[in-house]
């Protein structure tokens, strides 16, 4: 038990934002936390930070419960950090004073944080000031503030904001490398098919709740994916039930119950109407979000 | 210690803050040479008019009424008294001082000279067997304000101490900028400094400045002790600066001239130096309160205005309270103006002292501390709100 959150209820208003979410992350963890824009995904980071006030609910980590005093506050704050929006960093300080900041701040032990700024490729700019960087560095500075803080639970909300490619690659490797020091990641993020590439497990907010979880390595359930025109759908014959039809003429049609030689078949097939290849696997981030969350045209099978 | 550091970098960063140190530190340095009357002023007029007093009392005195020996001892002593005042108006009218040549034995100093009449003035208050008493003193101060002259003639002569006629001397200017320093300029700078200590944190920097595992009271007093740290160091470099100036262009006055503090029986004279560290410090110690309160309102209104408008209301709160001077006198509020209290202008100076000051100020920054605690219990959120904690 590292991470546990128990009946967690956030209202604005009237409006009930989450209700009695429930989840709990094991140490060494980077969970991905996915949900259409406007769900309540930074209000559940913020409401674990205890940043907006929580209606109902406990918070739990390491068995120590972080109740509503001042004291047990400062102590969360000790083990929690959230990543700062790179609008509001300070304009006139420069990179390193930023790092130094968060260090001096959380760690006590004085992380070398040169180490940091090697890694993440910050050497060239991290001593100019934060008002030259673009949207890329500013938000690998982010990024770089929060490893120099160091603590066992991160909230990495929108973190490959603005990052090119090379630089969402690095970010991920250096997030794989930390957690393997007993860390609490959850990130927030929009690059889905990215997630699949460090995250442990998806966690999907829907209906006010942790709607459905993910886990890739667990995940057992095949499903032959291809891409096909939705004229050209009935040419497939009739397809198992839950079959998901899902944007960009997306399919992934479920191998349960089929034998082998009918997977084959149903490949070659889908392989001579599809455009583009054609694979055999568990359903990605990328599906399981246009499965719950809708696409404009999608749709499964009953 | 582990925020100091990185908000004091931010403080000083603050082009807003740097403007207005360097703007309160060039004021009180250069107040001497900038704004301040050049013109020496002797008191002519005044000693003229006493002059002519003393003149107009012999002609309405009948004559046998200075037949008697009591009679005989004040004709004599308000003869003296015309010798001194007329020797220092024909002085005073050459416009030499004391450099007059020829007569600098008669008026070497105006200090015996002025105690002299101030105690022949009082001895008429106890002639009682004197037939014209009541016409006489009535041409005299009051008995409680040649008492003052007394004591305050008596400090120039055992500290050995001159008059000081310029009003540029040194000394003079010291206390001229002790008196402003110690009045709204303070709470003014205070309030704009710490309006927005917190309030810029919210409103631009507001996930970086949130959850930092430190509680928002410590944050409170490392802002305040930093601004306040600031507001000081500026203004007593100012002082000492505008003092050097002034010693270079005037050689006259002393630091150990004289002030009358509080006021009735209370009343005392201290020296100008005694008067500044006293109200230097007392001011210290209000302005501390004051930036406390002007960072605190800034963890509660992000609009700026609002939280320095609020300051300088509080500023005027004494005026108020002093229209009940009943319930002035045991009212923390009341103290939130130093000079006033301290140089006796209120009724309620005669009633209090230095020690009843400093309680009264600690009572304030108790219940700040004890508002504050509540109010930082509440969470600052991201759209500018103040919510309370529910669970």
């Amino acid at each position: 038990m590292a991470l546990d959150v128990k009946n967690l209820t956030i209202k604005y208003g009237d409006h009930t934002v989450l209700n009695e979410v429930n989840f709990n992350i094991e140490d060494s963890s980077i969970i991905g936390l996915v949900a259409p824009n406007g769900t309540g995904k930074t209000t559940l980071f913020n409401a674990i930070i205890r940043f907006i006030p929580i209606h109902e609910g406990s918070i739990t980590i390491d068995g120590r419960e972080y109740k509503n005093s001042s004291k047990d506050i400062k102590e969360l704050h000790k083990i929690v950090t959230f990543f700062p929006d790179q609008a509001e960093l300070y304009e006139d300080f420069n990179g390193y004073e930023h790092i130094q900041m968060y260090r001096d701040i959380w760690n006590k032990d004085k992380k070398d944080i040169d180490d940091i700024i090697t890694r993440l490729n910050m050497d060239s700019y991290v001593k100019n000031k934060v008002k030259t960087y673009s949207l890329g560095m500013r938000q690998r500075l982010c990024f770089a503030m929060m490893i120099a803080a160091n603590t066992k639970v991160m909230f990495m909300d929108e973190i490959m904001n603005g990052l090119d490619p090379v630089n969402v690659e690095l970010v991920s490797n250096v997030l794989r490398e930390i957690k393997e020091d007993g860390k609490i990641i959850i990130v927030a993020s929009h690059l889905l098919d990215n997630l699949d590439e460090y995250a442990d497990e998806i966690f999907f907010l829907n209906q006010k709740d942790v709607y459905y979880t993910y886990n890739r390595e667990k995940e057992m359930d095949e499903y032959i994916k291809g891409f096909i025109d939705k004229e050209a759908l009935g040419k497939l014959g009739a397809l198992p039930g839950n079959t998901l039809y899902l944007n960009n003429n997306r399919i992934c049609i479920p191998t349960a119950g089929l034998h082998r030689e009918a997977v084959n078949e149903m490949i070659n097939l889908l392989r001579g109407l599809s455009s583009r290849s054609v694979s055999l696997g568990p359903l990605g981030t990328n599906e399981h979000y246009l499965r719950i969350y809708k696409g404009e045209q999608s749709y499964e099978t009953n | 210690m582990r925020m100091f550091k990185w908000d004091l970098l931010k403080i000083l960063r603050d082009w807003k803050v740097r403007i207005i140190l360097i703007a309160l530190f060039l004021f009180i340095a250069s107040f001497s040479t900038l704004y301040q009357n050049r013109s020496i002023e002797l008191p002519l007029e005044e000693t003229r008019e006493q002059y002519d007093q003393t003149f107009a009392i012999f002609n309405v005195i009948p004559d046998e009424d200075f037949e008697t020996e009591t009679g005989q001892e004040i004709y004599d002593k308000l003869a003296e008294q015309q010798e001194i005042l007329g020797n220092q108006r024909y002085i005073l009218n050459q416009k030499e001082g004391n450099t007059v040549e020829g007569l600098e034995d008669i008026v070497a100093d105006y200090v015996e000279q002025g105690i002299i009449m101030t105690e022949h003035q009082l001895s008429f208050y106890e002639a009682d067997d004197f037939e014209s008493q009541e016409l006489l003193i009535s041409f005299i101060p009051s008995e409680e304000e040649l008492e003052e002259d007394l004591r305050f003639l008596n400090y120039l002569q055992e500290e050995n101490v001159e008059i000081d006629w310029n009003p540029m001397s040194p000394s003079l200017v010291l206390f001229n900028l002790v008196n402003l320093i110690s009045g709204v300029v303070t709470f003014i700078i205070a309030a704009i400094l710490g309006a927005d200590r917190f309030s810029r944190d919210q409103e631009h920097h507001w996930s970086i400045t949130q959850g930092v595992p430190l509680s928002w009271s410590a944050q409170w007093r490392i802002r305040t002790l930093i601004s306040w740290v600031l507001i000081w160091l500026a203004v007593i470099a100012g002082v000492l600066i505008s003092y050097w100036i002034n010693t270079l262009s005037s050689d006259s006055g002393t630091i150990r001239y004289p002030v009358s503090i509080l006021g009735g029986d209370n009343a005392e004279y201290i020296s100008i130096l005694e008067y500044s560290l006293l109200v230097i410090l007392l001011s210290m110690i209000l302005s501390y309160i004051i930036v406390k309160l002007s960072t605190g309102l800034s963890f509660v209104f992000r609009n700026i205005y609002l939280t320095i408008t609020l300051v300088i209301v509080i500023f005027y709160i004494p005026v108020i309270l002093l229209q009940f001077p009943a319930m002035a006198e045991w009212n923390p509020l009341t103290y939130l103006q130093v000079q006033p209290l301290i140089s006796g202008e209120y009724a309620i100076s005669e009633n209090i002292s230095v020690p009843r000051i400093i309680i009264n100020f600690i009572i304030l920054y108790i219940i700040l501390e004890i508002i504050f605690y509540f109010i930082f219990k509440l969470i600052p959120t991201r759209t500018g709100k103040l919510e309370r904690r529910k669970n």
